[in-house]
């Protein structure tokens, strides 16, 4: 019965399984293996912060059993506020039934929050503190919160501190000297295609875009509200006076005007690409003031000197 | 607490100037501050070798109590601080102290620190080392095991401010190394 062909046969089959159960099981074992060994490294809840510099701190960043269910963190979330919001300064928010406040802007700089944990884009990592119902003792802990209602314009202002308004340059025509009753024409360079953007400050974005133009003429008349770019509000002033009596002067030291700009942006915040209005925050941004000379003759003067 | 430091402060003034100029030290020049206790070239420049050595031996005690404070073995860790830093530091690192005996975090063996080095200005100075945190590792109370973080097995360099007061050294803010250290 056990012939060499059927002892062959039944050896192959062996093999055959033995491979095809390693090659099976292998990879299967790997999959399995592998979460279970690497599990620890991936625990969601303790991160390592720099607290300070080279200072290292372990925080439990997992939500307490009496926050469950409170997705919102904001206190915005259906039902109410669950903790008691009466006493200051433990008055912005509730974590669960914790009564709490928190370092807004965070103390902490972006680039050392766990942005692996992050739980949403308009959440901030920073430092909490709360009242605990029938606790003496504080609670105190970082943690990602969703910045509360009244903290944005906090938020606001680090947004706005945050946008660079372009160094531009000035000039006039007729370029080099200009005369008593003639238009002058203002003009800026540098301006850019008129949009300014900041980086994000915590959940919050703030955008400018050029509203207008405000150029002093340097002759004690009023500023001129105008737009460079366009012909209906060109920056144009007529000068009635000469400057010769000016102390400043051209970089050929002619005395003239000290004329000066600035930039006036209109200033818009949005949050997940949704634009909130914040109380008390501005809603324009000035650029510093940029100048140039502004030297007056007359076109008496100008026959004269051809 | 600040009677000290214009005292100290001109201690290391003589002392650069004795180190420069030493035949010009006689200790005539200190006939005009009488409070001034340590006029001759060779006990200054002793101070500030011996400055250093404090601030040395004083970040090391530091160093110490941060590792008893977060080891969860201290009622009072703010104690631990005592005489070794300044109010705000010693409240930082009790804050963090309480914050691990809140979440029940506490950290078991001990840091290494290497490449230990002073430098003092006046009457403040700053001392920086490398601080190899891999054999510090973090645990729960519970006795469960927190995989220890990515940063904490690469040594990194700390560098702290140093002040005098009441003529000792404490360790104040940790600040930037700036790139100027590596471990």
């Amino acid at each position: 019965m056990l012939t060499p062909r059927r002892v062959s046969q039944v050896l192959m089959a062996t093999a055959v399984l033995l491979i095809g159960l390693l090659g099976g099981i292998a990879p299967g074992q790997a999959a399995t293996l592998r979460p279970a060994a690497v599990e620890p490294a991936t625990d969601p809840c303790y991160v390592l912060i720099e607290v300070r510099p080279g200072v290292f701190e372990y925080v439990n960043i997992c939500p307490d059993p009496d926050e469950e269910d409170s997705g919102e963190d904001g206190g915005s979330g259906g039902g109410g506020p669950r903790c008691d919001l009466t006493e200051e300064p433990y008055d912005e928010f509730c974590l669960g039934t914790k009564a709490c406040r928190a370092d807004i802007p965070s103390p902490l700089s972006e680039e050392k929050w766990p942005e692996h944990t992050r739980p949403g884009p308009d959440h901030i990592f920073t430092f909490v503190q709360c009242r605990v119902p029938g606790q003496e003792e504080l609670y105190e802990r970082w943690r990602w919160i969703e910045p509360y209602e009244d903290a944005l314009p906090g938020l606001g202002w680090q947004a706005l501190g945050r946008l660079q308004t372009p160094a531009f340059t000035m000039r006039f025509e007729p370029a080099g000297m200009t005369y008593v009753g003639a238009d002058t024409r203002f003009l800026l360079d540098g301006l850019g295609d008129g949009e300014i953007i900041g980086s994000v400050a915590g959940p919050l974005q703030a955008t400018g875009m050029l509203s207008h133009v405000e150029i002093d003429p340097g002759d004690g008349s009023a500023t001129i509200e105008c737009d460079p770019d366009l012909r209906s509000r060109a920056c144009e002033h007529v000068y009635l006076e000469m400057s010769y009596d000016q102390t400043a002067e051209d970089f050929d030291g002619n005395p003239g005007f000290a004329a000066q700009a600035r930039l006036v942006y209109d200033i818009t915040f949005t949050m997940g690409g949704v634009e909130v209005n914040l109380p008390g925050v501005p809603d324009t941004l000035e650029s510093p003031w940029n100048g140039t000379v502004v030297p007056v003759g007359e076109i008496q003067a100008l026959v004269r000197t051809r | 607490m600040s009677g000290s430091f214009p005292r100290a402060g001109r201690r290391f003034t003589v002392g650069l100037v004795c180190l420069a100029v030493v035949a010009a030290c006689s200790g005539d020049d200190d006939s005009g501050d009488p409070a001034s206790p340590e006029p001759r070239a060779t006990v200054t420049e002793d101070v500030a070798t011996q400055a250093e050595a404090e601030i040395q031996a004083v970040f090391e005690q530091f160093i110490a109590a941060v590792v008893e404070a977060q080891s969860g073995a201290a009622d009072d860790p703010a104690a631990l601080f005592e005489g070794l830093a300044t109010d705000e530091t010693i409240e930082f690192n009790a804050g963090i102290a309480s914050r691990y005996a809140d979440q029940g975090i506490v950290r078991v063996g001990e840091p290494v620190i290497s490449d230990v080095t002073v430098q003092v200005v006046d009457q403040s100075g700053v001392v920086s080392a490398c601080m190899d945190e891999s054999g510090w590792t973090p645990q729960l109370t519970s006795g469960q095991t927190i995989p220890p973080a990515e940063e904490q097995l690469t040594p990194h360099p700390v560098v702290y401010e140093v002040v005098e007061s009441e003529g000792s050294w404490l360790i104040g803010n940790p600040i930037e190394p700036g790139g100027t250290i590596t471990c």
